[in-house]
């Protein structure tokens, strides 16, 4: 066993030097940067055009509230319709407020006033953004406008919103982008690491004859636990990164997430295993890998949840193993627990055994095949 | 890959089995990506409801929650706890509780408070849920607030404005509907494109190198600028399917012109032509051509500008998106699909082909720095050192 893990990292270190960096260093490198982008986690400083057709006091008070809002940034206050369309079909600004030319005297008279705040919607990203903080702010002007007028008025005592709603946000408060979007992110750029360095081994060996005269399942277990470990060594590296560098939560206990992710690398290793027994060249078994990677992750229903996916999809997602670690990998993060961990982690067990029972049978028909190759040739020869 | 046919000569060498993968990737993540999002919006999102008060007004809240497409009430519960319980199973995405003295503060006209508790680890269910349930509470405050200003007596057209006399009413241009084919698909399609021509083509042009395919020291310049044009004009068509499939089945938008879409996309396509040249000019061997640019492919949608806008950006990835390709694509691409047009497309393009020639210069220097060394295996080159196992 201690021979076969030093040929690994011998042959690793040596002749794969590439390959054993993106192994160890793909999550944190992902980590870094991704994790770099999203420092601000919520999008902030919208570019916004106010079309201020009034001119009034009260309008101005209105774009001051607009203008103090940590997520806006005024590019410009025009007076005229037309000039801030035109600014906004050029892309100058991302929105825009509208207040209409007798908003302070509607305001004055009790009466009820329409703002247009018209967005790009083709960012839904910034759309949302903007839209859910223009409305807090109108709705902080009307509450403080009312209450105003209220005082002076003597009117009735009602409650200006009778109904209202206590919002209680778990896990993510701030919808911030990188709670949402990092952990996945780390994961998968791990996962590209360790299904590369363990395919293009295999596949070496594979080409070498390497498991012939050798019991198959204790050299592909002793493999197999090599390159979990050092993959579990990257991960570890990345979410150090990610707690410790960027603040971001880990609230979940420790043992469980290595527990999940060793029963994730068992089934992506074996995976992997199956796609470099397929193909012939290292290449082509390389860019298989790559081409995997992406549609893996948006497919996993990390993102975009089962929820919202057709049954066909849905079916597609539950084959894939990141479907199976991504969202408890988050969960864990950030309310500490995961209601389908054990499930879960069952069931990348069971992908990894079928995996791995498919791999033997497929390195036992090739060395049969093999030793029949070796016969025939001898028979030839004699 | 090692079944290459080869047509023609310098530069306009063709890959046969290089073309299918590049013609199949792009198009087999427009299906998958397409499939994925296509019911556009999340709806039945399961979510608990706990009706503490036995009144009427109670009861019809609990009516009109219902009736929102976007959530899905399965779960009616009595107590408080059992929500919680299902809340950390996991069973739903959000509670609702009406407290006990709801239908009481809307009669004596004290304000009431309905408490929503919602998993957002998932931020795109967390919004639902919010936005379904502020909807709700909204409508209903309005209602009541209205009927309570007629009963002080104020004339129903005065009290609907005293209950709510500023209203924000958004208009949502081009993306209406919030759809994430708009948003996401297409820029997704560009990505596509640019993950199939790098590792498709970096190794392609690696092999030929190492091959001795690649031309002499003279035809350098000639053989690579055949192939960003075949790479470049196949790369803009290859993406034209993939619109024109994403507009049947998918129904994304293109409003832009057919023309300049073609023109953007072969600009870029070319540029990733010229990248591709240069990481198969300087790789060792195809492996590496392939690990090389793992590091900056697939993070790269991310710093497109597209998704995560600049200005919400710190200086190094902000300087990030101006060294990547898509960086300066992948709004334009979307805005002209999206929009009809975009007002920074010629500048973005005119940026894309400098870095297209600045690749391209990488390109011909690597090409000529090994045709300076005929011997030509570097260090490396040779992954497969046997290495006896004792």
């Amino acid at each position: 066993m201690w021979q076969l893990i030093v040929r690994e990292a011998t042959l690793l270190w040596n002749e794969r030097r590439l390959v054993c960096i993106v192994l160890l260093f793909a999550a944190s490198a992902y980590a870094l940067l991704i994790g770099n982008l999203y420092k601000g986690h919520v999008v902030n400083r919208i570019p916004v055009i106010v079309c201020d057709q009034d001119g009034s006091a009260a309008s101005r008070r209105l774009v001051r509230a607009v203008t103090n809002a940590d997520q806006y940034k005024v590019v410009a206050v025009l007076p005229e319709y037309q000039t801030a369309e035109k600014l906004l079909n050029r892309k100058k600004g991302e929105a825009m407020l509208v207040i209409p030319q007798d908003f302070s005297k509607r305001l004055g008279r009790g009466e009820a006033i329409e703002l247009a705040f018209v967005t790009d919607g083709s960012n839904t990203l910034y759309q949302g953004y903007s839209q859910s903080s223009m409305q807090a702010v109108a709705g902080t002007f009307a509450a403080e406008q009312a209450a105003s007028a209220a005082m002076k008025n003597g009117a009735p005592e009602l409650p200006p919103v009778p109904v209202s709603l206590s919002i209680r946000i778990k896990d993510n408060p701030t919808n911030s982008y990188s709670f949402f979007y990092l952990y996945g992110v780390m994961i998968t750029a791990a996962q590209l690491g360790v299904t590369a360095a363990f395919a293009i081994s295999q596949h070496y060996d594979l080409r070498k004859h390497f498991f012939c005269n050798r019991n198959i399942i204790r050299t592909l277990l002793v493999k197999e636990l090599f390159y979990g470990i050092l993959s579990l060594l990257s991960v570890m590296i990345g979410l150090t990164i990610i707690t410790g560098v960027f603040h971001m939560p880990f609230k979940g206990q420790v043992w469980q997430f290595l527990l999940l992710y060793l029963c994730f690398v068992f089934a992506v290793i074996n995976f992997s295993g199956l796609v470099a027994a397929y193909f012939k060249t290292d290449v082509a078994m390389m860019q298989c890998l790559v081409f995997y990677a992406l549609p893996a992750f948006l497919m996993s229903g990390y993102i975009w949840p089962e929820l919202g996916m057709i049954p066909a999809w849905k079916v597609i997602s539950c084959c894939v193993p990141l479907h199976f670690i991504l969202a408890d990998f988050r969960d864990l993060a950030l309310s500490g627990f995961s209601s389908t961990l054990f499930r879960h982690m069952f069931i990348l067990l069971v992908m990894g055994m079928a995996e791995a029972a498919v791999l033997w049978l497929w390195h036992e028909y090739k060395e049969g095949e093999s030793a029949h190759v070796t016969e025939i040739v001898i028979c030839l020869r004699k | 890959m090692t079944m290459m046919k080869k047509r023609g000569c310098g530069g306009w060498r063709l890959h046969w089995r290089a073309f299918v993968m590049l013609a199949f990737i792009p198009l087999l993540y427009t299906i998958i990506f397409g499939g994925l999002f296509s019911p556009h919006v999340l709806t039945q999102v399961p979510v608990g409801i706990c009706n503490l008060d036995g009144g009427q007004q109670g009861r019809v809240l609990v009516r009109e929650m219902a009736q929102v497409p976007e959530i899905s009430l399965i779960r009616e519960t009595v107590t408080k706890e059992e929500l919680d319980k299902a809340l950390e199973a996991g069973e739903i995405y959000g509670a609702i509780v009406i407290p006990p003295d709801f239908t009481e503060g809307i009669k004596s006209k004290h304000p009431v408070n309905v408490q929503l508790y919602v998993r957002n680890a998932n931020t795109a269910i967390g919004g639902v849920i919010l936005a379904a349930v502020q909807g709700v509470i909204g409508v209903y405050s309005v209602q009541v607030a209205v009927q309570n200003y007629i009963g002080a007596g104020f004339p129903p057209g005065q009290a609907g404005a005293a209950a709510s006399q500023i209203n924000l009413s958004p208009r949502i241009l081009y993306n209406s509907t919030g759809s994430y084919e708009d948003f996401f698909l297409t820029v997704l399609m560009l990505h596509a494109l640019q993950i199939a021509m790098v590792f498709v083509l970096a190794p392609m042009f690696t092999m030929e190198r190492l091959r001795g395919e690649a031309p002499g020291t003279k035809s350098v310049v000639l053989y690579l600028l055949r192939r960003i044009c075949l790479f470049g004009i196949f790369g803009a068509l290859v993406m034209s399917a993939c619109i024109g499939y994403s507009y049947s089945f998918f129904g994304i938008a293109v409003r832009g012109n057919g023309l300049t879409l073609c023109g953007a996309v072969f600009c870029f396509a070319a540029c990733m032509t010229a990248f591709s040249l240069m990481v198969g000019a300087w790789a060792p061997n195809p492996v590496s051509s392939i690990t090389y640019p793992l590091f900056y492919i697939m993070p790269s949608v991310l710093f497109s500008d597209a998704v995560w806008p600049r200005a919400s950006m710190d200086a190094l990835s902000r300087f990030l998106t101006f060294v990547m390709p898509i960086g300066y694509m992948g709004n334009d691409f979307r805005d002209l699909l999206v929009r009809g047009n975009s007002p920074g497309l010629l500048a973005d393009c005119a940026s894309l082909l400098i870095l297209g020639v600045l690749f391209f210069a990488f390109a011909a220097w690597g090409l000529k720095r090994y045709e300076a060394k005929p011997e030509g295996r570097e260090k490396g080159e040779d992954s497969h050192v046997a290495v006896d196992c004792a």
